[in-house]
């Protein structure tokens, strides 16, 4: 494979076995960023409300998307890749908030897209503010990638 | 691994993609692939001054910064195949970007910003270098 074997370039002249840049693997190489508490031992991380804002961000983002894409057939296929990514990057954090507070449809497609593009630059402005509070570096590094992605497919608008 | 340790294996990372990508452009055609190229040379540029701020960092941090290896192994791309071409680059692309999402693992505060704005840029030239949209680039 070409692409693993130019992959392996940098691995290997970063000096660090594959495994190590695996962020999946079990190697710490995550620092905890919390301060140390009074007695010298880190303090524990708790990011649970940091999730939940974003958890919540994502909700919103995704109602919005789906109730466009449900209205308006002539930009489904732009909002859909969008409404799969916010489902992905939930169920990495847990799950959608379930909530009873409906969103409509935008009133026209051209809406719908430009109703779409402030709410994914609004997320993804969310994403890159948590990653960088996050008291959990694996959690700063994952929303990041988020943002990351958002990014990519807002090229897409 | 630790905040300096971390920089280090970005800029090291750097070192090899320049010498990479450099490469890749020297094999590619300005007049046969205008876009590759221009994604390339742009890459280019970028990884660069990634690595003159990745020096920096380092030398903020306490450290030395690591030098570029005389050589590395080079992909075996075929000379004016875009497919090929773009193949490579894209993967050195990808291999930058997770590197640079260990680094937002490791940092804080404003050096934390800028690898994430490092994540955000390589996720974004991954798709000028014929990658597509993925849930988690940079990881």
């Amino acid at each position: 494979m070409l692409g693993a074997a130019v992959g392996a370039v940098v691995v290997a002249a970063a000096g660090c076995s594959a495994s190590s840049l695996d962020p999946t693997s079990d190697d710490p190489t995550i620092t905890p960023t919390s301060s140390p508490s009074a007695d010298g031992e880190p303090a524990a991380v708790d990011d649970t409300a940091l999730v939940g804002a974003v958890l919540a961000a994502l909700a919103v983002a995704h109602r919005s998307a789906r109730a466009d894409a449900r209205a308006h057939q002539e930009v489904a296929a732009t909002l859909r890749p969008f409404e799969r990514l916010h489902l992905v990057h939930a169920r990495e954090l847990g799950d959608l908030p379930r909530s009873t507070n409906g969103v409509g449809p935008s009133a026209s497609p051209a809406q719908a897209l430009a109703r779409l593009g402030r709410r994914e630059e609004r997320l993804q402005r969310t994403l890159v503010e948590a990653a960088t509070s996050a008291g959990s570096g694996a959690l700063a590094q994952t929303l990041a990638s988020m943002a990351g992605a958002v990014a990519q497919l807002r090229t897409t608008l | 691994m630790s905040y300096l340790d971390a920089l280090q294996t970005t800029l090291a990372a750097e070192h090899a993609a320049l010498f990479v990508v450099g490469y890749v452009g020297a094999q590619t055609s300005q007049s046969g692939a205008p876009r590759l190229y221009d994604a390339l040379r742009e890459s280019y540029t970028t990884h660069r001054d990634r690595r003159d701020q990745l020096v920096e960092l380092v030398g903020e941090a306490g450290g030395e910064p690591v030098a570029a290896a005389a050589s590395y192994d080079l992909p075996a791309v075929r000379p004016d195949e875009t497919a090929s071409l773009s193949a490579a680059a894209l993967a050195v692309e990808q291999a930058c970007g997770a590197t640079y999402g260990f680094l937002v693992a490791s940092a804080t505060g404003s050096q934390r910003t800028w690898a994430i704005d490092a994540v955000l840029d390589s996720a974004v030239r991954e798709l000028a270098l014929g990658g597509s949209p993925r849930a988690f680039p940079g990881r």
